[in-house]
């Protein structure tokens, strides 16, 4: 009888040991899989609190290209708000032109202030080095070749560190582009305005067998008035790829075709990979502008009311703006581009008579 | 035979006291752990709103719609215009565009009150623009100064003044 109660107390002894090791083990590994989890919800919102600090001071910055250094995660864009692995932020209504999806452990940010004559807001344009962008128009399209000169301009074209990766390619070279295994490929296209919508564009054979989701395509129609100066305006085509290795137009979500004004629009069109993107950036836009014209009416009635040394101010040419802006459509954007050289000759009247600027 | 039973039995319960004892110092590690972590957590927070203020701070000293402008049309920094101050302020409290206003600038100010006072020179007839205020009531306020100046481009007369932002704290 004693020796077979030996042998069940080693064995109970040994079941004893293992449950208590399981268990312990498992305590023990439910606090490491927590501790992983928080770590990695913590270093997320580290990450998108050094990401708004950075967006906050594009919205305060001047013409400049930076890159900014980020651990290796996944940036979504779905306006108006944000997501870097998964976790959410609203951009708090700052305008940061970027493709819905990249992934890396770098970004650039390039800022511009969106000038109409008169500062409105500073765009900010996103890109990772994973995203590719060719320019394709005829060599000797010179508003094409300044657009990729100014992006050029911001970067060392020697460095093997480029910013931004764009390329000039001639219409007849286009099937001559590489799938180089970009993670993003954007075509833009500068056509002639012939009254006309544009037809879809040609899709480079090298990039037809892509998934849809990582070739997009813009076509830039410029007007033909539209391209000297710094006042240059047009309209913009988007476009996505099909299963059936094309292009269609990107009209899922609302539409697919719009205007810019101003140069800083059309970058922001070239940064964005999705109609949608561009069509809640550029009514935000729109929205300023109205705003800020009224401010200016209403700061041009007080100075004509103070009759500043017999000096008068045009509040009337800022609410034909602000009715233009709210509009927005092509009469409104047709009404921006009448209005805006009026008001720059009204300031530089005002100035050759001493009298304070207009804005 | 039977002191033999009774040493066993004293063993498996030494084991189970030790045992008892291990989780109970691991359970008061834990809560002694878990008090840092959240007061670590209560300093990030507070942290993070002195940061947010500093941010919507930094971007009303930028905003367009308030800034002087140099003769190049660029915003300088730090100065508000004195005309822009009042019409903004005017359009803040017009119905036709309070909403549109309130709507646009939630983003920048959120829940907040935010005032520009000149204070030097004291005789110059301006005293404070309101240039937003939704400032939840019953809450703790924290509140955060900076020095600017308003400029009245009428007479180019600089005045020095603060801005003012009386964030709710949530």
């Amino acid at each position: 009888m004693a020796d077979k109660r030996a042998e069940i107390e080693v064995q109970f002894n040994w079941i004893f040991v293992l449950v208590i090791g399981a268990l312990i083990l498992g305590f023990f590994g439910t606090i490491i899989y927590q501790q992983k989890s928080i770590s990695e919800t913590k270093t997320t919102h580290e990450i998108l609190s050094r990401l708004d600090t950075v967006f906050t001071a594009s919205s305060t910055s001047k013409d400049k290209l930076e890159r900014i250094e980020t651990p290796d995660v996944e940036f979504r864009f779905n306006y108006p708000d944000y997501f870097v692995d998964g976790q959410r932020q609203n951009l708090k209504g700052k305008f940061i032109f970027a493709p819905s999806y990249f992934k890396g452990s770098s970004f650039s940010i390039w800022v511009k202030s969106w000038n109409l004559d008169f500062a409105i807001v500073n765009f900010a344009y996103v890109t990772n080095p994973t995203v590719r962008y060719y320019i394709i128009a005829d060599s000797n399209d010179p508003f094409a070749n300044s657009i990729n000169e100014s992006i050029e301009r911001k970067q060392d074209r020697d460095s093997p560190e480029n910013l931004i990766r764009m390329d000039f390619i001639e219409q007849e070279d286009m099937n001559k582009i590489e799938d180089k295994g970009y993670e993003r490929v954007r075509l833009i296209y500068f056509q002639e305005d012939n009254g006309d919508a544009p037809s879809a564009p040609p899709m480079p054979s090298s990039l037809s067998s892509r998934p849809n989701s990582e070739v997009s395509a813009l076509v830039v129609v410029p007007s033909p008035t539209g391209e000297d100066g710094d006042l240059a305006f047009g309209k913009l085509y988007f476009y996505k790829k099909n299963n059936q290795g094309q292009f269609v137009s990107d009209d899922s979500e609302g539409e697919s075709s719009f205007s810019y004004v101003g140069r800083e629009l059309l970058y922001g069109a070239i940064f964005v990979d999705k109609a949608a993107a561009y069509q809640y950036l550029f009514n935000k836009a729109m929205n300023k502008l109205e705003i800020i014209s009224k401010i200016y009416e209403q700061r041009a009635d007080m100075m004509n009311e103070d009759n500043i040394e017999g000096c008068g101010y045009p509040s009337q040419d800022f609410q034909l703006l602000s009715e233009a802006a709210k509009t927005s459509n092509v009469e409104g954007i047709n009404g921006i581009i009448g209005i805006i050289p009026v008001l720059a000759e009204s300031n530089e009247r005002l100035s050759a008579w001493s009298c304070p600027p207009l804005y | 035979m039977k002191q033999k039973n009774k040493s066993a039995q004293l063993q498996i319960g030494e084991t189970i006291f030790i045992l008892i004892i291990f989780f109970i110092l691991l359970f008061i590690g834990l809560i002694f752990y878990s008090k840092v972590e959240m007061n670590s957590i209560a300093n990030t927070k507070q942290l993070d709103a002195e940061r947010e203020i500093l941010k919507s701070a930094l971007e009303i000293i930028y905003l367009p719609e308030l800034s002087c402008m140099d003769l190049s049309n660029e915003l300088s920094e730090g100065c508000f215009d004195l005309y822009k101050l009042e019409a903004f302020t005017d359009l803040t409290q017009d119905p036709n565009y309070e909403r549109t206003m309130r709507l646009e600038y939630y983003d920048l100010f959120a829940d907040s009150k935010v005032t520009i006072n000149v204070t030097f020179p004291k005789d110059s007839g301006i005293s404070e623009f309101v240039i937003y205020n939704r400032l939840v009531e019953n809450v703790s306020i924290k509140k955060t100064f900076i020095p600017v100046i308003v400029k009245d481009p009428s007479n180019e007369q600089n005045y020095f003044g603060y801005l003012k932002i009386e964030s709710s704290k949530k």
